[in-house]
């Protein structure tokens, strides 16, 4: 009898137990797969992976491509619905064609779920235009992990050896200080040169376009008909041209990111125009030769002033996932305060997209970096407030345009088309092309 | 294999030697297999190409005939990129050839250090497309060191590999030929080390040259491999898709296209599916049209069993 109740007892406990252990832990044994490419958060995130796999008994694996083919890859399994992914990552500008296309489930439908943890998730502390650029539509999709723009980085010693006080404020005064600063040895600028498939020119080009006051579009979204010819995108065209040909180093044409980082990590350039999320990666301690002697400052601007990139980084819940509240789980982990912070004070990833970290002492500590030429923060902050929110247009077919518009570039910056006549034929590349998808009459 | 290949050449069907129901039953897995993997997969292809299929569009896809192929038609870079196959199948095949012979040539012969000059000779052929393209892609960059300091050293300006269009087709050749060269010389290296000695020492006693022993006897016994080799290569050569992704990703301004990389930008940067598919169909037709004569030219005097 006494063995019974025992039994019985012991039964009891490890019934109560194992109860206990689900309740902590319900989604134990599920495996998750995410799919993007190894930017300093994703990769952050994949150090940080034991703990969430030890607080949630979930598993992650991690499939990360190279850029290029991550987004080709992502986007054909995901139209397709072959893909075996529960959670993608996301560049804001193609979040109108994963909205449209139904790819992913919208973020904003989990909010009440009685498994969020409100706390965690803190929505209201992600940085608004990051947020605005992860919606399509008025429904919030993905939630932000990375907040880009683009600053000036220059090297101060040589604007003092060349009696330049600051930074240039407009392109004309670029171009008017540049043969000051301007040598052989150490060419003025290095601004990205590749067609923007993986992460090109149109990253930078789009600023001196937007700067002058171009558009691509008549009127978005109401009138569709390409406008990329204008007279402020030959002059934006003509500038960016005139900048490489003449104060860039040698095949500058070619350059993509890392040849623009390297160069300004080297000191082989005086400066470059390029993600401010870079600037870990240029004052790299073990490698960088500027650390020490670079500025940043908001880049210049045309007619319409500066108008810096932007771009936002977010996470994503795929629609066909049959996972959907685990996902979302582990998104709320990953874009947690907590699990920024680390990663951000672990590895050189500062463009972080909650406001309150923005705020942190130990984040400030880290990254305010102030070589006698302004603050980096502050630089950067100015540059996201600038940022135009269309800097890539909010648009399904921005893909294509964007190929078009990079090619256009390219081939007048070899020099096989002038601006005009290169700007005229992606106008008509672009309109055929809108007409034949259903965009235009 | 001479049996089957004199049984052919009479023109006899497989029943003469004793075909029955059963030889149809052993083949029917492969056929099975070649329909799934490659019939049916060349049949949807056909099929999307007459599709509006695109991802970025607001339209649900629908059948539109042959109008992909009229676009192409009025498509420069695609119009474009055909010289660009037929160049970068041409140049490097011929150029492999050449080079593959003449190095053949010189490791058959008994100089001292030829064992490492081998490996050294064979090395890039264990090198992946994908490591070969970025080695050469740092080489060319100019910041990077490279190519141009190299040539700076003998007085030689160089030029821009990857910013100049024409430069830019002279850097994948450079990178095929580097790249495949080793294979084609191993081949024709292994068939000529099987020619008989006496044949040369023949030659030797009639007082033949080096070079006239290499013209009249090397040259006309590899002729079968120049034929394979070249049929092989040609068919192989616009599998020179990872190089021009890695090196120049197509450009500049898309100048290093090929026929098969532009319907991959179509498909999967682009998302353009039935255009992509109507291109696809455009570089099999063309491969089948350079193949066919290729092989008869080649074979052409060729005996099976040779």
């Amino acid at each position: 009898m006494k063995l019974k109740i025992l039994v019985i007892i012991l039964c009891l406990v490890l019934v109560t137990g194992v109860g206990a252990q689900e309740g902590d832990r319900p989604y134990e044994g599920t495996t998750l797969n995410l799919f993007y490419f190894p930017i300093t958060y994703i990769v952050g995130l994949e150090e940080l992976l034991p703990e969430f796999e030890e607080a949630t008994g979930m598993t992650v694996e991690f499939e990360l491509l190279e850029e290029q083919a991550s987004v080709q890859k992502a986007q054909l399994e995901l139209a397709s619905g072959a893909g075996n992914f529960d959670v993608v990552g996301i560049q804001s500008g193609n979040m109108p064609l994963y909205a449209q296309g139904g790819w992913v489930t919208p973020i904003e439908d989990f909010y009440d779920g009685e498994y969020v943890d409100a706390a965690m998730l803190n929505v209201d502390d992600f940085v608004g235009s990051t947020m605005d650029a992860l919606a399509f539509g008025g429904t919030q999709y993905c939630l932000p992990m990375f907040a880009a723009t683009t600053i000036l980085y220059y090297q101060i010693d040589k604007f003092e050896a060349a009696g330049i006080e600051g930074p240039p404020a407009t392109y004309d005064e670029l171009l008017a200080i540049a043969p000051s600063l301007h040598s052989d040895e150490v060419p003025m600028i290095a601004l990205r040169g590749n067609p923007p498939a993986a992460a090109g020119n149109i990253w930078i080009f789009n600023s001196f376009f937007h700067g002058e006051g171009a558009s691509y579009f008549a009127d978005f979204p109401d009138d569709l008909t390409p406008t990329v010819n204008s007279p402020e995108a030959i002059r934006a065209l003509t500038n960016f041209v005139a900048v490489k040909n003449n104060y860039g180093p040698e095949g500058v044409a070619a350059y993509v990111y890392d040849d623009v980082v390297t160069s300004m990590q080297q000191g082989t350039v005086v400066m470059v125009i390029d993600g401010a999320p870079l600037a870990g990666r240029i004052l790299h301690p073990d490698q960088s030769k500027v650390a020490g002697n670079l500025g940043f400052a908001v880049m210049p601007g045309g007619a319409a002033g500066p108008k810096p990139g932007f771009a936002a980084h977010g996470l994503c819940v795929v629609a066909n996932s049959d996972k959907q509240e685990a996902a979302y789980k582990f998104v709320e982990w990953a874009l947690s305060f907590d699990t920024m912070k680390k990663i951000s004070l672990s590895s050189p990833h500062v463009a972080v997209s909650r406001n309150s970290l923005w705020e942190d002492a130990d984040f400030i500590a880290k990254y305010d970096y102030n070589y006698g030429a302004g603050s980096f923060i502050k630089a950067y902050q100015d540059s996201l407030n600038a940022a135009p929110a269309d800097h890539f247009p909010p648009f399904a077919a921005w893909p294509i345009l964007s190929e078009i518009m990079g090619q256009a570039v390219q081939e007048a910056e070899i020099g096989v088309k002038t601006p005009e006549q290169a700007l005229n034929d992606a106008n008509d590349l672009m309109t055929q092309f809108l007409e034949d998808e259903g965009y235009l009459p | 294999m001479s049996q089957v290949a004199s049984a052919l050449d009479r023109g006899k069907g497989p029943e003469d030697y004793g075909a029955s129901r059963a030889h149809y039953k052993y083949l029917a897995p492969s056929i099975a297999l070649l329909v799934v993997l490659t019939i049916l997969p060349m049949l949807f292809t056909l099929y999307l190409s007459t599709s509006s299929l695109s991802y970025t569009s607001p339209r649900p896809p629908r059948y539109i005939g042959l109008r992909n192929y009229e676009r192409l038609l009025d498509d420069a870079r695609f119009l474009q990129s055909i010289p660009v196959s037929l160049l970068f199948i041409a140049a490097p095949v011929s150029i492999q050839l050449a080079l593959g012979f003449i190095v053949a040539v010189v490791m058959n012969e008994r100089l001292p250090y030829m064992r490492w000059l081998r490996f050294v000779f064979v090395a890039p052929m264990v090198i992946p497309p994908i490591a070969m393209g970025l080695m050469w892609r740092v080489l060319y960059t100019p910041h990077l060191g490279g190519l141009n300091y190299f040539l700076s050293l003998v007085g030689i300006d160089g030029p821009g590999w990857l910013t100049e269009p024409n430069w830019a087709l002279v850097a994948i050749i450079i990178v095929a030929v580097w790249g495949w060269t080793p294979f084609v010389g191993l081949f024709f290296l292994a068939v000529m080390q099987s020619i008989p000695e006496e044949l040369f020492e023949a030659g030797l006693i009639d007082g033949a040259t080096w070079v006239q022993s290499v013209r009249h006897i090397t040259l006309p016994l590899l002729r079968p491999t120049f034929a394979f080799i070249g049929i092989f290569r040609v068919i192989e050569s616009l599998g020179i898709f990872p190089i021009i992704y890695i090196v120049t990703n197509g450009g500049p301004a898309s100048a290093t296209e090929t026929v098969n990389f532009y319907g991959f930008v179509s498909g999967f940067n682009n998302l353009r599916v039935g255009y992509a598919s109507a291109i696809i169909v455009v570089f099999f037709l063309m491969l089948f049209v350079i193949v066919v004569p290729t092989m008869r030219f080649l074979l052409r005097n060729v005996q099976v069993g040779d």
